[in-house]
């Protein structure tokens, strides 16, 4: 099986010689949804910076991250910018803090338009205005012209929807974007995500401590604790009952603690 | 009193914040522009020459004449004080610029660049903030002159060394933000992240603290001009007039205290034009959030 992004035994190490991620192994194929489920510490935002590049000093990264079969690892910084946000693009967490307080967010969801795409002045205004209605901002206008801490949290997580996928990547990394938010937009941005996968075709890692969060938007499942992951499953499986000690210690976890969902399902 | 609970709650978001004139930034751009104004009209306009000694007598009282006295050559004091007002201010705007351009440069590098070039640039930033201004101020006069400019790149460069230091801590600060990191997963590169996010998001801590920069180098420039190693006469300046007035004063007190007055006058309103500026760009002390 080939996938369209292929992790083999990444390894991230720090300069003192401490491993953070050992020998992570998954694979991703066009269009598919793959959730990373671990508590904080197990290395899931790890992953997802190796995989852009953007580890934070003193760390190296080794084994091999094949976008196409590419070996992202070894790519020069400058191909590997127009990679990030081109190919793969990435949600965070808090959406008020991954944006630019001094900048209109209109404006934010431009700046990877001009930087892949050369769109500028009324083609940008333009293509911007269609994304702020994929990612179903209304009145996009106004929030357009605002700041972020204009809008509310599920606008402003919209808006990082919106640059994510500006210039139409094959890969969305989300790591934990529902966390930040209240339960009811985090239902609803769930559903936008979803219909934006299904829309676009993009191939979605969802990275999450939270299974039934995963569960509405993957399919597959890597299960990771302390830098490993000790688990490969499917979803549904995962829910079943899964393999390894640790996924069913997550399942019955969850179960426990979203037993109102579980009954209206 | 009742309160309408059915009534309907706006929920439109505030689009403007309220701009509000702080009582700092009003007064600041008063004395501010005070000086200005009369630094400006010196160019086209005071009252006598600066080298005309024949108006009245020496060491004279402010009379109608001479609204501030004369010195002890008979030259209008008032005339000197209107051109050091001039001089001042050139000082005080290119010194912040010299120290704005150099100190962002050496800050950004050290910020935003590798280990060893941050360490570097603040051993060598460490060093020009222990030397003496004095010294290096007398350091560029022996090389290039007394003149206006000498005491420009000696209060600039020593200026850059302050900003340097805010610009570098700013910079680490706002580097670490989620946004950055955004910016970078979607692509943008070192300068177009140093461009477009660090220097406006850096940029209204550092134009508070060139205000207060300008404030401090107004004081550099009397300073360095009361020791000689200002713009040399005829051209005026406020130090040279306190230096000249210090021999005399017990004949006539207005020669040290009417340029003493300018100076507070000067560095009071960019002081307070650097508070006022500081209140309206830091939310914190903004209070309307």
């Amino acid at each position: 099986m080939t996938g369209l992004l292929e992790l083999h035994d990444l390894t991230v190490t720090t300069s003192t010689g401490r491993t953070l991620l050992d020998r992570v192994s998954w694979s991703l194929d066009a269009g598919g949804r793959l959730g990373v489920v671990g508590e904080s510490g197990s290395g899931k935002s790890l992953t997802a910076a190796a995989v852009l590049g953007l580890l934070p000093d003193g760390m190296t990264a080794t084994g091999r991250v094949l976008l196409d079969g590419t070996d992202l690892l070894t790519l020069p910084e400058r191909r590997m910018r127009s990679i990030r946000g081109g190919q793969i693009a990435m949600v965070f967490q808090e959406p008020l803090t991954a944006l630019d307080p001094l900048m209109t967010v209109g404006r934010q969801i431009a700046g990877p338009l001009r930087l892949h795409r050369g769109l500028r002045g009324p083609a940008a205004v333009a293509e911007t205005e269609r994304l702020a209605r994929l990612v179903r901002l209304d009145d996009t206008e106004r929030i357009l012209g605002s700041y972020p801490w204009q809008l509310s949290g599920g606008q402003r997580q919209r808006v990082a929807l919106a640059m994510a996928l500006a210039c139409e990547p094959r890969i969305l990394i989300a790591d934990e974007p529902t966390t930040a938010l209240d339960v009811t937009v985090q239902a609803e941005v769930l559903d936008l995500l979803d219909d934006l996968v299904d829309r676009t075709g993009v191939g979605l890692v969802f990275v999450s401590h939270d299974l039934p969060v995963i569960a509405r938007v993957a399919r597959d499942l890597a299960v990771m604790r302390d830098g490993r992951v000790v688990e490969l499953t499917a979803v549904a499986e995962a829910l079943a009952g899964g393999q390894h000690p640790y996924t069913r210690e997550l399942v019955s976890a969850a179960r426990a603690g979203q037993l109102p969902r579980q009954e209206d399902r | 009193m009742s309160v309408d609970v059915t009534a309907p709650i706006d929920t439109t978001v505030r689009v403007r914040r309220p701009r509000r004139w702080s009582p700092s930034l009003i007064a600041g751009i008063v004395l501010v522009g005070l000086v200005a104004a009369v630094g400006l009209l010196s160019l086209v306009w005071t009252p006598y020459a600066l080298d005309d000694t024949s108006s009245g007598a020496r060491l004279g009282g402010p009379s109608a004449s001479n609204w501030a006295g004369t010195d002890r050559l008979g030259r209008d004091l008032f005339s000197q004080i209107m051109v050091g007002a001039g001089n001042a201010l050139v000082v005080a705007a290119a010194s912040m610029l010299v120290a704005g351009v150099l100190g962002v440069l050496i800050g950004v590098l050290a910020g935003a660049t590798r280990q060893w070039v941050d360490i570097t640039l603040l051993s060598a930033v460490d060093l020009l903030i222990a030397f003496p201004t004095l010294l290096l101020a007398m350091l560029i006069v022996t090389v290039r002159g007394a003149s206006l400019s000498s005491a420009i790149w000696a209060i600039g460069i020593a200026g850059s060394a302050v900003i340097a230091r805010v610009t570098r801590v700013n910079v680490a600060r706002v580097l670490r933000e989620d946004y950055i990191t955004a910016a970078q997963a979607a692509g943008t590169g070192w300068w177009g992240t140093i461009t477009r996010h660090v220097i406006p998001n850096v940029a209204p801590t550092l134009l508070v603290q060139l205000m207060l920069l300008g404030g401090s180098a107004v004081l550099a420039e009397a300073s360095l001009s009361y020791l000689g190693l200002g713009a040399p006469p005829p051209n005026a300046s406020w130090g040279r007039l306190l230096h000249e007035a210090q021999s005399t004063m017990t004949v006539q007190p207005w020669g040290a205290i009417l340029p003493g007055l300018a100076i507070v006058v000067t560095v009071l309103g960019l002081n307070l034009l650097g508070d006022g500026i500081r209140e309206r760009t830091d939310p914190s002390l903004r209070g309307d959030r």
